[in-house]
């Protein structure tokens, strides 16, 4: 049971992780869906 | 008076002779005017903001996907109404949630049938007590990484596609735009575990995962699954176990790719690509998560002790010997069994 709890903590600690770095690079992915729904509708 | 109108005669007859010279050159101009405005025009109807096209023409070719001239950086933006759209979300919306949710109740069934007339898979000769080591402890943490963001990203993926005809309507459409939005940030996130998870189970188990001799006597025995008979030897992994493996592998990689192209979008494909892409995703995503459905069942109530040995990483002898005889007499052989083995009487999983 040790491994599977290390292994939900890992998973919040990597998702908050790549929500700061993906965050930092300043574009978002809806950004840029954003700009091509336009388009689609 | 008649002297006034004498002299004013001339110039009302000159008058009159110049409306009647006007009205003959009207006359004769007229039918050149006509031909060179339907020389222009070439019969289309004169629109209002082109000129001489009409605007039903001109709206006719964006709607089939023309594209126009820009001068601004995003040169997707010269197309303004992209049909493959249109195709795209009938198919998302059709037949990828149709098929998909058949599917997975049609596996669903499967299994309940299997569960009520096969019943689960029990151990032939009872627990012996004494347990064997069958996964480590960075095993169990790779499989749990796996499957505890799959789960997660399976829910909030389920829900971006039925979500709108299954939830919304029951909590009302600003509630479940909330949620949606805050689903689609955690599955964007939880991606990242997910795919390391997957690299992890793949370095760890790969090898146990190639063909063997014992596969193809599986096989013909249908792993002994689906009769109460013998089961055929296995070493660490069956068969079975190698279908899920390899269908985990190569449908989670398929999904980790898509979804890092749906992450960051237009880098490396167009817009239509980008729809196929997010199509790929959506089917290959049901497509495991039907397979889950069955992977699910059979290490938690459909077969004895499967579940403890992800837990615990312990199993009992006699389910070794029932279903992975090969891989037990291999440990056994490689008098790994003094430091792998607990003495009969230790109540669960002994202290890591």
């Amino acid at each position: 049971m040790k491994a599977m709890g290390l292994a939900f903590a890992t998973i919040i600690v990597i998702a908050l992780s790549a929500a700061v770095v993906l965050n930092s690079f300043g574009v978002s992915s809806a950004e840029r869906y954003a700009s091509a729904a336009v388009r689609l509708n | 008076m008649s002297r006034i109108r004498e002299r004013w005669r001339p110039a009302r007859l000159t008058c009159a002779l110049l409306a009647v010279c006007f009205a003959f050159a009207l006359a004769a101009a007229v039918p050149l005017l006509q031909r060179s405005a339907s020389a222009q025009t070439e019969g289309r109807v004169p629109g209002n903001a082109s000129g001489n096209v009409s605007d039903a023409e001109i709206w006719r070719q964006v709607r089939q996907g023309v594209a126009g001239s820009i001068t601004i950086p995003d040169t997707k933006a010269a197309v303004l109404a992209q049909s493959e759209g249109d195709n795209w979300r009938s198919w998302r919306n059709g037949p990828i949630a149709v098929v998909g949710a058949v599917a997975f109740w049609v596996m669903f069934f499967v299994v309940l049938s299997f569960h009520n007339i096969r019943g689960p898979v029990r151990l032939s000769h009872g627990r012996s007590g004494r347990k064997v080591l069958r996964f480590s402890f960075i095993e169990r943490f790779a499989h749990w990484l796996t499957a505890g963001s799959f789960i997660v990203l399976a829910i909030t993926g389920v829900n971006m596609i039925y979500g709108r005809f299954l939830i919304m309507p029951i909590i009302g459409r600003d509630l479940f735009a909330t949620l949606t939005q805050f689903g689609k940030y955690i599955h964007n996130y939880v991606a990242f575990a997910f795919m390391a998870g997957l690299l992890l189970i793949f370095f760890l188990w790969v090898r146990d995962n190639l063909w063997d001799r014992y596969d193809w006597g599986w096989i013909k025995k249908g792993g002994g699954l689906l009769f109460k008979t013998e089961h055929p030897p296995a070493a660490k992994f069956n068969f079975g176990q190698k279908t899920m493996f390899w269908a985990v592998i190569i449908g989670g990689s398929i999904l980790s790719l898509t979804g890092l192209n749906l992450l960051f979008p237009f880098v490396f494909f167009d817009m239509q690509q980008m729809q196929w892409i997010q199509a790929i995703h959506g089917t290959v995503s049901q497509v495991v998560c039907m397979l889950m459905v069955a992977h699910i069942y059979i290490g938690t109530v459909g077969m004895e002790e499967a579940f403890t040995s992800m837990s615990t990483g312990y199993v009992d002898e006699n389910w070794a010997k029932d279903h992975h005889k090969a891989w037990l007499e291999e440990i056994e052989a490689e008098r790994a069994k003094d430091a792998r083995t607990v003495p009969a009487g230790v109540p669960g999983a002994p202290a890591e």
